[in-house]
C-alpha cells in the first residue's frame, strides 16, 4: 500500500477515498510506518480512526434505514 | 494490588527509530558544503557573501513567515538553511544582495511556506527561484555577463552557452577532467563536479536519497545528447560534456531528490529521472535558455503526482 499517499487523504479526512483507492483495509496495523516516519506523523493513529469513523458511518446508515 | 498502569498497553508503535528531518537536513548541507566550498576558492570572498546571505535571508524569510501565519516555527529543522543553500549553489558569485534576498523569499515564501510548508511544495523550492531569477534577471543570471570581470587560469566562458552559440568547434580545446575537477564557470556550487559526486554518493549511502532519482537522471542526460550528438557532432556537444557542465551533477543529486516532489515508487522514480533529464539536454539543445535544467526539474515535479499513480496493488484486492 501507499503510505504516503493514504496519509494526506486521512489528514483531510476524506475516508472513503482512503477505502476505495487507497488500500485503507489492507493495513494490518503493525505501527511499522509510524516506527519510521521521519516528520513523525501518527499515521497508525490516522488509520485506527479512519476505520473507526468508516464503521461509525456504516452503522448510522443502517439505522437510519 | 497491582498497578494499573503497568497493565495500560498502548498502540503498536512503542518507539521510534529517532529519525529526524533535522538529521537530513543536516546531511544534507554536509554533502553539499565541500562543493560550495570549492566555489568559495574559485570565486572568492563574493562567492562567500551570496552564500552567507542565501541561508541567513531563507532561514529568516521562514521565521518570518511562520510568525506572521501563526504557524509552528519550523526553523529548526533545517530546510529553510538546505533550500537557501542549495539555492545560493546556483547562483553566479557577483549577484547582488537585493536579488539573493528576492530570490530566497521566492523560495521559502512562494514556492514552499503558501502550499504547506514542509513536505507539501508541489515544486522544488530552490528551483523555482532560480527559474524565477533567471526569468527576471536574465543579464545578471547570465553566467559569462556576471563572472566577466573575474580573471581565472582557464577559458573563462559558461561552456554550455559557448557550444550554443558557436558549436562544439568552441570547446575543442575543453578538456572533460579539468570540467570534472571543478575548472570551469558557473554557478557556485555546481561547478567541481567531483565533490558533488562524492557529496550525492554519500547521500545515497546515508539513504537520505535513493539511488533511483539521479542515477535515471544521469543516464536520461547522457542518452539525449548521445542522440544529438549523433545528428550533428558539429552542433551538439558530446554526452561526456553535458554530463560535466552546467547543473547536471547538481541537479540529479540535490534538486531532483527532493523529499516532497520526488516519486516514491521504484518504476515512477526511473520514469521521472529519465524525463527530467531528456528535458534538460532538449532545452539546452534545442531550447531557449543555455542551462535550463531547472525547468527540466520543474516539469518533472510537475508530472509526479501522475507518476505516483503507477502502484504496486494490494493483494487479493477485486475491482
Amino acid at each position: 500500500m501507499q503510505i504516503n499517499l493514504l496519509v494526506r487523504y486521512l489528514e483531510a479526512g476524506k475516508y472513503e477515498d482512503a477505502e476505495e483507492s487507497y488500500d485503507l483495509h489492507s493495513c494490518i496495523e503493525c505501527g511499522l510506518c509510524s516506527y519510521v516516519c521521519v516528520s513523525k506523523i501518527p499515521i497508525l493513529q490516522y488509520i485506527m480512526l479512519a476505520k473507526h469513523e468508516l464503521v461509525r458511518m456504516r452503522s448510522m446508515e443502517t439505522v437510519n434505514d | 494490588m497491582t498497578d494499573r498502569t503497568k497493565l495500560a498497553v498502548s498502540f503498536a508503535p512503542f518507539w521510534h527509530n529517532g529519525s529526524r528531518v533535522t538529521d537530513r537536513s543536516r546531511q544534507i548541507i554536509l554533502a553539499a558544503l565541500p562543493a560550495a566550498l570549492f566555489g568559495v576558492y574559485r570565486f572568492g570572498f563574493s562567492a562567500l557573501g551570496v552564500l552567507a546571505l542565501a541561508v541567513s535571508s531563507a532561514v529568516l524569510w521562514e521565521l518570518a513567515f511562520t510568525r506572521v501565519a501563526k504557524r509552528p516555527v519550523s526553523v529548526g529543522d533545517g530546510t529553510a538553511a538546505v533550500i537557501g543553500l542549495l539555492f545560493g549553489m546556483m547562483l553566479p558569485a557577483s549577484l547582488p544582495w537585493w536579488a539573493v534576498i528576492t530570490g530566497t523569499f521566492l523560495a521559502i515564501v512562494v514556492a514552499r511556506q503558501i502550499y504547506g510548508g514542509i513536505g507539501a511544495n508541489p515544486f522544488n523550492p530552490a528551483a523555482v527561484a532560480i527559474a524565477i531569477l533567471m526569468l527576471a534577471w536574465k543579464q545578471r543570471m547570465d553566467f559569462d555577463t556576471a563572472l566577466v570581470n573575474s580573471v581565472f587560469d582557464f577559458p573563462a566562458f559558461f561552456p554550455l552557452a559557448a557550444v550554443k552559440a558557436f558549436g562544439t568547434e568552441a570547446i575543442r580545446d575543453v578538456a572533460l577532467i579539468d570540467l570534472f575537477l571543478g575548472r570551469q564557470t558557473g554557478g557556485i556550487g555546481t561547478i567541481c563536479n567531483a565533490a558533488l559526486l562524492a557529496g550525492g554518493i554519500y547521500l545515497v549511502l546515508r539513504r537520505v536519497i535513493r539511488w533511483e532519482i539521479p542515477v535515471s537522471f544521469l543516464a536520461g542526460v547522457a542518452l539525449t545528447a548521445a542522440a544529438f550528438h549523433v545528428v550533428d557532432p558539429l552542433r551538439y556537444a558530446s554526452p561526456a560534456f553535458h554530463l560535466l557542465t552546467g547543473f547536471t551533477f547538481f541537479g540529479a543529486f540535490f534538486l531532483a531528490t527532493e523529499d516532497a516532489s520526488s516519486p516514491v515508487n521504484f518504476i515512477p522514480m526511473l520514469i521521472y529521472g529519465a524525463v527530467a533529464g531528456a528535458i534538460a539536454v532538449f532545452i539546452r539543445n534545442i531550447g531557449v535558455f543555455a542551462e535550463g535544467l531547472v525547468f527540466a526539474v520543474l516539469v518533472g515535479n510537475l508530472i509526479q503526482p501522475l507518476l505516483d499513480k503507477i502502484r504496486p496493488q494490494a493483494l487479493g484486492k477485486v475491482g
